[in-house]
């Protein structure tokens, strides 16, 4: 001990005083939450990527590299590389969604040519294995007319394009493939006999001319030195009285050039001349091709009849005999209008047809198919161009439908309650004790589609635009069921959850408005979604345009909302008939795309129907006319959390919360700054104009985001060549304007609120917006946008404040930076891009922390936000096993401790 | 050990004490010294000695608070405003402490039979709720205390809506 | 020196005028260009592929571009304007490059800064694309570490002042620190209070106090 004292004495003050000096601060961090990143570990756990490519426009088996392939060129403006064996992309090439991306030709040889755009055009020629660009030169046409007609073809090493002037000649140019030297000069082919029914068949120009009854069928040869020409009376191959004016149309993938003449014949050309194959076609709309099989040449069929379904035959054609392996028909498979687009076949020693067969249909599903009709693969390219979708409840478990239902019945007495809870509870202890002895197997018949205790199971209703509607599992992205609506033109198509599957006996309901397809009339299409059957009123198909529609808010006696149609005569139908009498405060409006009308109705119910008056109107940008950008108005499901926020002060900045606002993105014309965008608020139900804000020299995005008082939307401004993001924010101010708990009506209020707005630069290119929305909106708002380099960014609110860098504001607002940060770490999808992203979907989870997320585009992406965090949830690595562990030893020790202390003291007092 | 208090002469043992009383008288007093005025006033200050002692005593339980305001004030000085740990266990302790001394004041002035009593236990239960005061002014300093219109927020009802709206773009 | 420079200068100014001159003759008609350029990937990417998972963005998708296998790339048919060529990878990050490419057909390629705008800070043209850096997407877990444990101020609180309880009891008894806690306390020593105590007592005491003292005051001067 002394030397202790003897070291430390001299210091003992000296540290005593330093003890007095050292002050131990305590550092407060801020209490917004910025970060927004997930873990590595997380990455596979809650979210998924499927990649398409589009509906296949041209297609060709590659059979020169090792792995077999199929490359397919599409209507997305896609190129891509698909493993014959499972479906899979291996390569993908995606080009512009303008016209210069659009493909014009596609051929498959020792490499990948491809032809795109639409002069000029680019000629690219790929690696089929790794998909790397080899070359690439550019071609303009002199003159920019008719190139619509133009024709693609690749022959002999040698690009040939091919410009018919109808009634007068051929302009055929060929140049060299790899380096798109011209060799020579463009060669002009005298055909007067040209029209716009002709077709490109390999290197004949075929055509029908001729006054009706003598028609003849004329084919040149357009890359011969020499004039290769054949011209034979239509007369000789189909029988004139019964035809339908001599049509042509191509073969689908052929081997030899041929055509097919009034959907009925097929005409091969070999060695100079015509010769018609002896079978038929059995079907009009059916799909030949003629391949090589080994030996002989035979050509397929396809179509599908409406009884016997997918229908598929060969017929050899040296040998004139039908094929009986190739064979198939199906009514189970249902492939409407099926198309070939490649095929191939090979034919072992043992005579036995091995077959590839490429199948599209109408509804953008590509199958690949064995000979004898049996599908290894099929890709739903539909998904590549979702127009909506939309997030449907699952429905409960027997057993927990059991326990609310016993809530629902309203009877007086207490023992039956009481006998009716015990009865349940026995029931459920039956399940565990079944769950806890054995698989029970009743459960997992259904267990897939039963809602979980969080409720982040649920099913994704797609609307795409082919027509196609799917229910698809949103955990692991599986097709649960599909539909195909060939009538349906989904490019204004709205969908509704009229009945959710909380109630029990009656199932869900969820109802599809669009256009009819052929006349532009209201089609109204009604199914369940967990199963995908029709349900309720199924297909409506009506007889007048739809204006618009809306959703009733209050739900008639079976807990279904109501439908309620203004046609395009301002007459309205609301569906069920038995709900009109329910329609009430419900108000619409109207907003007309290319002029900026918008007009406003009050719907009414007069005793017997529902009457649409006419209340305001208002002419958006003014006299001069503007083009609507984009509307956004509030989610049905979104609440309003708090009626104000707290500042610095504490005192309190009330939100002007007006449920029937509405924002109009306009681009208006404009003499002096050429492009004006104007963005406007207005009250839907009065026509009252809340807010606006000008912004000059800029063209608006189709995006804008709307939650409770806060309004997001893009433009690019022209001036500084940027994106900006635009937000407004209305408040009502210290006090509130009404008492607490009053009803806000809309005609009642007389003051505007204050407007608060603020810009923000994008330093990227955004292509799709939606703001994060949770059960009872407690959690932040974060403002999800698409950009062009495929990545999905979350962006906090706090961000985009308009409030941001007041002086006086509370203490979460931040300092205003010019421009948004782009966080590697704020990417939703990490490094899976999503290929043109064109929408972002969110919906509620049950978890209050917890938002899902489907993006769509080209591909399809999935997963789960939560902007602040997930609050109510443990930690994904929450150490159980540290926790238990150290509170055991504790235990251990607290009592070890006690009962070695109480032996001390007996022994202490013993003595 | 036990009181060996014999009266056995010791050898060795010398002892002074005479064994009468009565030496007292055979002495002299010193100059200026006057035999009446001693006994009075030993038993006055015995008597109010001890009691004035009690009295003493008893006020400084009752001051006890009054004299722990300014080290409460410098303790709250010192936990700061934030709102942690230790500035929550030092306010928690301030408020507790002196609410603790109320409910203990009969049992302080338990042994108080003097004349100040009510004074002393006025003035005892002032200190404390200066200290509660002191307390309750350092949480409204925090801004624990809900005096502000943005704590009552979360309380306010949301408004009923009234009119629906729905519509958009013309479908047609 | 000086001339040697302007020369250099002069050389540097004529042959970019060439380069000019020799793109105006791959316009290809109609006022349309090509944006030309190099990029050089990161080492560790795979030698074989990475140029599939590459892309070059013009304005945002406007004009995609695609590299050949020695890393080069052309956007053709171009017209003239200004344009953000990006080069999008998932993994890797470029910077991108603002080209203008002026009626004329002179190319001149800048960072990008859209705050301001009109800031050139010139790049070589043709293109030279570099990786700047390997995209960071995820947070590291936090690790559980000893220090954490220790440096929690609930432990220091607890197990500091358990230390020093057992350590200074030992330095106590040591009689040199005795000596100096007793300096320390004289130093420290604050005046003495006047006793408040004292004087409530005094107060309410009443004549008592006052009486007693007066009176061993008066007897005390009396004795004198």
């Amino acid at each position: 001990m002394g030397v202790l004292s003897r070291t430390l004495k001299p210091n003992f003050l000296g540290l005593l005083k330093f003890l007095n000096n050292m002050n131990w601060f305590i550092v407060f961090f801020s209490l917004i939450n910025l970060s927004v990143c997930i873990y590595e570990d997380q990455i596979g756990k809650f979210d998924w990527r499927q990649s398409y490519v589009g509906r296949i426009k041209f297609s060709q088996f590659d059979t020169v590299s090792t792995a077999k392939k199929i490359i397919v060129a599409t209507e997305e403006n896609v190129l891509a590389a698909l493993n014959l064996k499972t479906g899979q992309v291996v390569w993908r090439h995606v080009f512009e969604t303008a016209s210069a991306g659009n493909i014009q030709l596609l051929h498959v040889g020792e490499k990948v040519t491809t032809v795109t755009g639409s002069n000029p055009y680019l000629v690219r020629g790929w690696n089929s294995a790794t998909g790397v660009l080899m070359w690439e030169w550019s071609l303009t046409l002199q003159n920019a007319q008719q190139t619509d007609y133009s024709e693609w073809l690749v022959q002999n090493n040698m690009l040939v394009h091919m410009l018919p002037v109808f009634g007068s000649h051929l302009e055929v140019t060929m140049y060299n493939l790899l380096t798109g030297s011209n060799r020579g000069a463009t060669s002009r082919l005298s055909a007067a006999w040209s029209n716009d029914g002709c077709i490109l068949t390999g290197p004949y120009y075929t055509c029908v001319s001729g006054d009706m009854g003598s028609q003849l069928l004329l084919s040149l040869d357009v890359t011969a030195n020499a004039i290769q020409f054949i011209s034979k009376p239509l007369s000789n191959y189909i029988n004139l009285q019964q035809s339908i004016g001599g049509n042509l149309r191509p073969l689908d993938s052929s081997v030899v050039p041929g055509f097919i003449v009034d959907d009925k014949k097929v005409i091969l050309i070999k060695e100079g001349s015509f010769v018609m194959v002896g079978k038929e076609l059995v079907d009009e709309t059916a799909s030949v091709a003629v391949i090589d099989g080994g030996s002989e040449q035979i050509m397929l069929q396809t179509w599908a009849d409406d009884v016997k379904g997918f229908q598929l035959s060969a017929y050899s054609i040296s040998s004139n005999s039908e094929v009986t392996e190739i064979h198939c028909s199906d009514p189970t498979m249902n492939i409407p209008e099926p198309e070939f687009k490649a095929v191939m076949c090979t034919r072992k020693a043992k005579e036995q047809f091995a077959c590839r067969i490429l199948v599209n249909g109408a509804d953008d599903a590509v199958h690949l198919m064995q000979q004898g009709g049996r599908v290894l693969w099929t890709r739903e390219e539909a998904l590549a161009n979702v127009v909506t979708a939309e997030f449907v409840d699952l429905p409960v478990s027997d057993t927990d439908a059991a326990i609310e239902s016993e809530f629902d019945q309203k009877e007086g007495s207490v023992w039956s309650a009481f006998s009716r809870r015990l009865h349940s509870q026995y029931t459920q202890l039956q399940n565990l004790i079944r769950n806890l002895q054995g698989q029970s197997t009743q459960e997992d018949s259904t267990n897939a589609l039963v809602r979980d205790y969080f409720n982040l199971h649920k099913i994704i209703v797609l609307i795409t635009e082919a027509g196609k509607i799917f229910g698809m599992d949103n955990l692991s992205g599986e097709i649960l069921w599909r539909r195909y609506e060939p009538g349906l033109d989904a490019e204004a198509v709205v969908l509704y959850t009229r009945r959710s599957a909380r109630h029990p006996p009656h199932d869900a309901y969820v109802t599809v408005v669009g256009k009819h397809e052929e006349t532009g009339n209201g089609y109204i299409i009604s199914l369940n979604p967990i199963t995908g059957n029709l349900v309720g009123e199924q297909t409506i198909k009506l007889d007048v345009r739809i204006l618009q529609c809306a959703l009733l808010h209050t739900p008639d006696s079976e807990k279904l909302h109501a439908l309620v149609l203004l046609d395009e005569d301002e007459t309205v139908q609301v569906f069920p008939i038995s709900a009109t009498s329910l329609v009430e405060n419900l108000y619409m409006y109207v907003a007309e795309k290319e002029s900026g009308k918008v007009q406003g109705y009050a719907l009414k119910y007069n005793g017997a129907s529902v009457e649409a008056q006419r209340t305001w109107s208002v002419r958006l940008g003014g006299a001069g006319g503007a083009q609507v950008a984009a509307v956004a108005s509030r989610s049905r499901l979104e609440r309003v959390r708090s009626p104000g926020r707290a500042l610095a002060d504490r005192s309190v900045l009330y939100k002007y919360s007006n449920p029937n606002l509405v924002l109009f993105v306009l681009d208006t014309p404009d003499p002096t700054h050429k492009e004006v965008v104007t963005a406007v608020v207005l009250d839907g139900a009065s026509g009252a104009l809340l807010g606006a804000s000008q912004h000059r020299r800029a063209r608006a995005l189709p995006l804008a985001v709307h939650a409770d008082n806060c309004f997001a939307y893009l433009y690019r401004s022209e001036k500084h060549r940027r994106l900006e993001i635009a937000t407004m924010e209305l408040y009502e101010g210290q006090e509130r304007w009404l008492e607490p708990g009053a009803a806000f009506s809309s005609f009642a209020s007389d003051r505007a609120p204050a407007v608060e707005r603020q810009a923000y630069i994008l330093p990227a290119g955004a292509t799709a917006a939606a703001v994060t929305i949770t059960e009872r909106s407690l959690t932040d708002r974060h403002v999800l946008l698409g950009l062009t380099t495929g990545a999905v960014i979350e962006m906090p609110w706090a961000y985009l404040e308009a409030r941001r860098g007041l002086t006086g504001g509370d203490e979460a607002l931040l300092p205003y930076t010019p421009e948004l940060p782009l966080h590697a770490e704020a990417t939703l999808n990490y490094n899976r891009t999503i290929e043109r992203v064109m929408g972002v979907f969110t919906a509620p989870a049950g978890l209050e922390s917890t938002s899902l997320v489907l993006v769509t585009g080209l591909d399809l992406f999935y997963t789960r936000v939560a902007p602040s965090k997930t609050f109510d949830l443990l930690k994904d690595d929450f150490d159980y096993y540290l926790i238990t562990i150290v509170l055991a030893a504790l235990i251990v020790a607290t009592y070890s401790t006690k009962y070695f202390a109480s032996r001390k003291m007996l022994k202490l007092a013993w003595k | 050990m036990s009181q060996v208090k014999s009266s056995k002469k010791i050898k060795w043992a010398l002892d002074y004490n005479q064994k009468n009383k009565t030496q007292t008288a055979d002495l002299p007093s010193p100059p200026g010294y006057s035999q009446s005025a001693n006994a009075s006033y030993t038993e006055s200050s015995k008597d109010t000695d001890s009691n004035l002692l009690l009295i003493k005593k008893l006020w400084d339980v009752a001051l006890g608070p009054l004299k722990q305001v300014p080290m409460n004030l410098f303790i709250m000085y010192m936990a700061g405003n934030s709102i942690s740990i230790f500035p929550i266990m030092m306010v928690g302790m301030l408020i507790v402490r002196p609410v603790k001394a109320l409910f203990s004041t009969q049992s302080t002035f338990k042994m108080v039979e003097g004349t100040q009593a009510i004074g002393q236990k006025f003035v005892y239960i002032i200190g404390n709720i200066v200290n509660i005061l002191l307390a309750l002014y350092k949480c409204q300093s925090m801004g624990l205390l809900p005096t502000h219109s943005s704590d009552w927020l979360a309380f306010e009802e949301p408004i009923i809506r009234v009119e629906h709206i729905a519509g958009g773009l013309s479908m047609l | 020196m000086f001339r040697l420079d302007i020369l250099f200068v002069a050389l540097g100014v004529i042959s970019n005028v060439f380069c000019a001159l020799n793109t105006l003759d791959e316009e290809t008609g109609n006022g349309r260009y090509v944006i030309e350029g190099r990029v050089f990937p990161a080492d560790d990417q795979d030698p074989t592929n990475w140029q599939v998972d590459t892309r070059i963005h013009v304005n945002g998708g406007e004009f995609i571009g695609f590299i050949k296998d020695d890393g080069s790339f052309a956007v053709h048919n171009v017209p003239s304007g200004s344009y953000v060529v990006e080069i999008v990878h998932p993994d890797y990050f470029y910077e991108p490059i603002r080209v203008e490419i002026n009626s004329k057909g002179k190319y001149r390629a800048r960072k990008v800064n859209y705050i301001q705008t009109s800031q050139i800070i010139q790049v070589p043209y043709p293109l030279r694309m570099k990786v700047m850096s390997k995209i960071r997407y995820f947070q590291v877990r936090e690790q559980w570490r000893l220090t954490d444990f220790l440096f929690n101020p609930m432990v220091i609180m607890m197990v500091l002042p358990l230390l020093l309880i057992m350590v200074l009891p030992k330095m106590m008894n040591d009689p040199d620190t005795k000596e100096d806690f007793k300096q320390i306390s004289n130093m420290a020593k604050m005046s003495e209070f006047p006793e408040m105590s004292e004087m409530f007592t005094s107060l309410f005491s009443g004549g008592s106090t006052k009486a007693n003292a007066n009176a061993k005051a008066k007897q005390v001067k009396k004795r004198q």
